[in-house]
């Protein structure tokens, strides 16, 4: 085997076709020398290339990278090796290269001038494309995943709409980089809105949600539309610097019951997966929604008298253990009423039961009118009411049980202008000084001086002290 | 508002780095995308004998704290806007003169428009408040070609150690690269790259340009893809009291390519 260097090997030739392009730029980035193997590689004549800026045979975006990213390495370190560009042919096409480039120092320094060299790594990059490609697939499936899973423990654990709003607006805000959201509920046509701020606003559900969108699971509002349709909220959001919202229903069959909302202080597209997972966050937050709801409504049936509304006994038993409490630490006199209405068996027997519903309904309505604000009555029984009174000595309790007797007095609409209605009322007064006294003891005593009422000729009251 | 911020605070969250006169009128600079305050490190002591120069990072690039990147306010330009003017109060500076290169400068000029009375001049180098086309608007890319650049971003993270990294951190050979330099470079993380990039290049602050009240120096390189000279005339007519320099050159990093034609547009205008 000949180791003679032959023609072929000129350093010429080793230049011009060796295996990598190769190029040559001045410090102000122009390409002054450049051999053949690079204009084969992008389809190139010499003319196309030299005194052109190396930058403009990039694509777009790696022209981006070069100015944002390579030229501070190089500059910094004066080399850069393996950094994936793409150049644009003379066609048009592009081409997929790894380059390694070095810059000339002398003694003051870099120079500015560069040596590129230049190599195709199509299935190189490709094959980075498709690895790029399934890690992000990967990664939004795992960020998705994380974030319904974050989403059911803690909004699993909200037992007030005020919890689920703040628990929601948090889980939003850091699903989609928004600088606010909001979980906002609908009432009727309007809605509660915040402005990405503090400030509430009550506006019409359609400048959220305009009736065009509501096929669609998702709205992009901007800001000037908004204050289009609702000046005043519309400069709120502005003064916020908000530039778009981002709004998903959340439905009750076909009713919208209240909306997520997400703010940006920039011009936001949701993607098919954002969107996806933003319907996901408010179909789960209606879920919750309605769930509390219903325990409201649950929690209200199992606390009060279904026909008048007023508090049971359960609840009366909690009311009544706060009142001794307070009574206790400030050293207040409180006092109990029992009350039973008289003759209330007859008018039910005669008149029937719809009738006597009716007289209970109003009855309940006349005491509560005629208590003080703080005071809580309760329906104990079937015509049986029990009234407590915080704050209340000898003198205040008669001036309520005077209101009592005079508004129960009064013609009942449902009754004959004759039936007149009254009350038996045993009053259980309770002064605390160093004593203890429990709940039950004093509506033992209030119903013993009912009865008391009752045997002396009704329509009246009996006094204890406890 | 919430509380005033602390000087020891924004020193650290922003790596703020101040020489030259103490007493003399404030000069901060603002970096663009995908860099540091290294990037200023040919211009900014030019200044140093006459202003209290004034550099920093913004949170998630160079030295800053990665770990005050809330990545919903760091959504929109205007937190880093904020940030500027945190610094700003919290050392107490008076009529600072803005110099912001790139998305640098769309920051400049938001954080002016939010508060100034906080600034006498603002210097804008190579600004663009929309990177993608938009009717007749020619912002220089369209969109494709921004998902390209964040593909490319991605790809040179995904091969950092092979690409960028080694090269820097390899050279035994230069000693005027610090650790601290290197290490700075060095330390963006990825995914704060990726969501800086979709920040930058997705806003569209065209509309805000008109509110900027501050006297303001335009410096546009002749020939920028990434800013073309289109987009520096622009916001010079945008901006009511502006005044634009165009310096005949190529690239879109004035102040690593130009420093001296960048000092001296920025001196005539200053004096």
């Amino acid at each position: 085997m000949s180791t003679e260097v032959t023609a072929d090997e000129s350093y010429e030739d080793l230049y011009e076709n060796a295996p990598c392009g190769y190029l040559s730029t001045s410090p102000a980035g122009v390409v002054v020398r450049v051999n053949e193997t690079f204009l084969r590689m992008g389809g190139y004549r010499r003319e196309d290339v030299l005194v052109t800026p190396f930058e403009h045979l990039l694509a777009p975006g790696s022209q981006v990278f070069l100015n944002t990213h390579y030229q501070l390495a190089l500059s910094l370190d004066g080399s850069v090796s393996e950094v994936p560009l793409t150049l644009t042919r003379a066609d048009g096409s592009t081409l997929d290269v790894v380059v390694n480039a070095t810059m000339a120092r002398d003694a003051d320094g870099p120079t500015g001038w560069v040596r590129t060299a230049v190599f195709d790594a199509t299935k190189r990059r490709n094959y980075a494309r498709e690895l790029l490609g399934a890690r992000r697939t990967a990664e939004r499936a795992e960020r998705r995943a994380r974030v319904l899973e974050g989403a059911s423990s803690i909004l699993g654990t909200a037992d007030t709409e005020e919890a689920l709003v703040n628990a929601v607006s948090d889980i939003v805000r850091g699903a989609f980089d928004a600088i606010a959201a909001q979980l906002m509920l609908v009432s009727g046509a309007t809605v509660a809105a915040s402005d990405g701020g503090v400030a509430e606003h009550v506006i019409a559900l359609d400048v959220l949600w305009p009736r065009a969108q509501r096929a669609s699971d998702l709205s992009v509002v901007t800001t000037s539309q908004v204050i289009e349709r609702h000046p005043e909220f519309g400069h709120a959001l502005k003064a916020n610097r908000i530039h778009s919202l981002v709004v998903s229903p959340v439905r009750d069959a076909d009713d919208v019951i209240a909306l997520v909302a997400t703010f940006f202080r920039r011009q936001r597209d949701v993607d098919a997966d954002e969107s996806e997972l933003l319907s996901a966050l408010a179909r789960y937050s209606g879920q919750v929604l309605q769930r509390i709801r219903l325990q409201e409504v649950l929690r209200t049936a199992a606390l009060h008298d279904q026909l008048t509304g007023l508090p049971n006994r359960t609840l009366l038993a909690d009311v009544l253990e706060q009142a001794l409490a307070t009574a206790s630490r400030y050293h207040r006199p409180m006092a109990v009423l029992y009350l039973d209405l008289d003759g209330f068996k007859q008018i039910n027997d005669a008149l029937g039961h719809g009738h006597g519903d009716a007289v209970l309904i109003e009855a309940g309505d006349r005491l509560r009118r005629v208590v003080r604000s703080g005071d809580t009555i309760a329906r104990v029984g079937g015509d049986e009411f029990v009234v407590v009174c915080s704050n209340a000595g000898p003198s205040g309790v008669a001036a309520i049980v005077a209101r009592i007797h005079d508004s129960l007095s009064m013609a009942f609409d449902v009754l004959d202008i004759e039936s007149h209605l009254s009350a038996s009322i045993g009053a259980a007064l309770f002064d605390p000084g160093d004593r203890e006294c429990s709940g039950d003891d004093l509506i033992r005593a209030a119903d013993a001086a009912m009865y008391e009422s009752k045997r002396t000729g009704k329509n009246r009251v009996t006094v204890v002290t406890v | 508002m919430s509380v005033a911020p602390k000087p020891a605070d924004v020193v650290s969250k922003n790596n703020v780095k101040q020489a030259g006169v103490g007493d003399g009128p404030a000069l901060m600079f603002a970096h663009g995308f995908g860099c540091s305050q290294n990037m200023w490190r040919l211009v900014a002591p030019q200044f140093e004998s006459g202003y209290r120069v004034i550099t920093f990072d913004h949170v998630g690039s160079g030295g800053s704290d990665l770990s005050a990147y809330d990545r919903g306010t760091y959504d929109s330009l205007h937190g880093y806007a904020d940030d500027v003017i945190d610094i700003i109060t919290a050392l107490e500076l008076h009529d600072v003169i803005l110099v912001g290169h790139s998305v640098g400068a769309t920051i400049a000029a938001l954080a002016a428009i939010a508060a100034p009375e906080l600034f006498s001049k603002l210097v804008l180098v190579g600004p663009s408040p929309r990177y993608i086309n938009d009717g007749d608007y020619i912002g220089g890319f369209e969109e494709s070609d921004i998902d390209a650049m964040l593909d490319n971003v991605d790809s040179n993270y995904l091969g950092w150690s092979s690409a960028i990294a080694p090269a820097i951190m390899g050279n035994t050979d230069r000693p005027e690269l610090t650790e601290e330099l290197t290490s700075s470079f060095c330390s963006t993380d990825p995914a704060i790259a990726q969501h800086f990039a979709r920040v930058t290049f997705l806003s569209d602050n065209r509309d805000d340009l008109a509110s900027v009240s501050t006297p303001t120096l335009i410096v546009q390189s002749a020939d920028d893809v990434i800013a073309p000279l289109a987009v520096g005339q622009f916001v010079h007519e945008a901006i009511g009291d502006s005044h634009l320099v165009v310096v005949p050159a190529n690239g879109h990093c004035l102040h690593l390519s130009h420093p001296s034609e960048l000092v001296a547009a920025m001196r005539s205008f200053l004096t």
